[in-house]
């Protein structure tokens, strides 16, 4: 179990951040808070999320709209490398004779 | 002191070290205090624009700034670390990483795991394999499927291994229904079809994830498929054997200690564990530890002196021999 920070915690730690922006940033499903019995929580990676989307919104002027796409681009772009990051490790565990036939096919 | 120097001296992030210079220089004939004895804000100012000044007049000072490894009082700063570090890790849910995992049944087609990670998949591009732009653009039809939703749900660590029922809040109002299966662990998955986001026109709804985070327990913790608890027992239970009452996850059982019992012997409850998938259940570990009263007695004390006299034991000479046994 990683730490675990309220709304008002998060607000703290994040100057750029408002209880209106977070409200905002939940309700476009960009962000999302662990569910708990106590109310949302939110995780270091959320910390660092709203970072983001708080420099997106201030630094590059990107509205709602813009923010929903650039995080579903990112989002998916990580979702691709983890997935590609487990397909070479995956492969490298395989055999000499299997690495080489499939290398020889990558740059075919 | 400001936290932006440059805003302190009045000059941009570009300003080089003959403007810095030049602009400290105005600012302390303005505002030095001495100069201006009767202008309360001068002070303030002046001391401001010194502090920046002392960071930006040494180039390597203010090259560290500009890096942002030191604050404007040149103290040094945590890095601030950015969302790629964490993005695709363990804790990220909200991109979709897996591959198809617990959904995709003990008869794995190789051909539907490669799919996930081909463009032609389903999960790919989501224009492909339904129709794409379907309809006339012009006459203003437009079908696009819904967007995934992801969500991080915690459970109490029995609800997460005994499965149950629950809801998860949605961010638009409303709720929506989760199964929690038996024996979920930490991280795992859920993918609910059609219960993303709505699509546009003709186009399917998204799915929606949902990655659940199981707490701690103070009695229960996991080991794979074995569940593992402690259990403390008295010095007369260890030694003459007894039976106990220990917590599983289906409540109370009597478990026998046997007698001769030593702390850190591990009793193994069969079937008392976590369901596997496919069928059956792992095992409890139960964990002995003994635990002296908290008072020992005079009765307690004069036994133990004389068992002592007649029945020296020395429990490490053991261990002596197993050190000794090692090259």
């Amino acid at each position: 179990m990683t730490r675990q920070y309220t709304a008002e915690q998060l607000i703290e730690a994040i100057p750029a951040l408002t209880p209106d922006r977070l409200l905002s940033y939940v309700h476009l499903s960009i962000l999302s808070p662990v569910q708990t019995d106590a109310g949302p929580a939110y995780r270091e990676i959320d910390i660092k999320r709203v970072t983001l989307l708080c420099e997106l919104t201030d630094d590059l002027d990107l509205d709602d709209n813009a923010l929903v796409i650039v995080m579903s681009l990112l989002d998916q772009l990580h979702g691709t490398r983890a997935r590609l990051d487990t397909v070479m490790r995956v492969l490298s565990d395989e055999p000499p004779e299997i690495k080489g036939r499939i290398a020889g096919r990558l740059i075919d | 002191m400001a936290d932006d120097p440059y805003a302190a001296l009045g000059v941009s992030k570009t300003a080089d070290t003959a403007e810095i210079k030049k602009a400290y220089r105005r600012i302390a004939r303005t505002a030095h205090p001495d100069l201006h004895p009767d202008d309360p804000t001068a002070e303030a100012r002046f001391k401001a624009a010194s502090a920046a000044y002392d960071l930006l007049k040494d180039p390597e000072q203010r090259a560290r700034f500009d890096r942002g490894e030191i604050d404007a009082q040149g103290a040094e700063r945590a890095p601030r670390g950015y969302y790629r570090d964490a993005a695709g890790g363990r804790d990220d849910t909200y991109s979709t990483r897996g591959f198809g995992g617990r959904q995709a049944g003990p008869d794995i087609d190789p051909d539907d795991i490669f799919a996930q990670f081909s463009r032609r998949g389903a999960r790919g591009n989501p224009f492909e394999g339904f129709g794409g732009f379907g309809g006339d653009a012009r006459g203003g039809r437009f079908d696009m499927p819904g967007q995934d939703r992801h969500y991080t749900l915690q459970l109490s660590f029995l609800d997460a291994v005994r499965g149950t029922r629950t809801r998860i809040t949605l961010p638009e109002g409303g709720d929506l229904a989760v199964t929690i299966p038996e024996g979920a662990a930490d991280g795992l998955t859920l993918r609910l079809r059609g219960k993303g986001g709505p699509g546009l026109g003709d186009g399917p709804p998204g799915d929606a994830y949902v990655t659940l985070s199981v707490a701690d327990d103070p009695v229960f913790s996991r080991d794979g498929d074995d569940i593992r608890v402690g259990l403390d027992i008295a010095i007369d239970e260890a030694v003459l054997g007894a039976k106990v009452p220990v917590p599983t996850i289906d409540g109370e059982v009597n478990v026998t200690v046997p007698p001769g019992a030593s702390s850190g012997q591990t009793l193994r409850l069969r079937g008392r564990g976590v369901s596997r998938r496919g069928g059956g259940r792992g095992d409890q570990l139960v964990e002995l530890r003994i635990v002296s009263p908290a008072t020992i007695d005079d009765d307690l004390k004069q036994f133990m002196e004389r068992w002592r006299r007649e029945h020296a034991h020395d429990p490490r000479q053991r261990q002596d021999r197993k050190r000794k046994a090692k090259p």
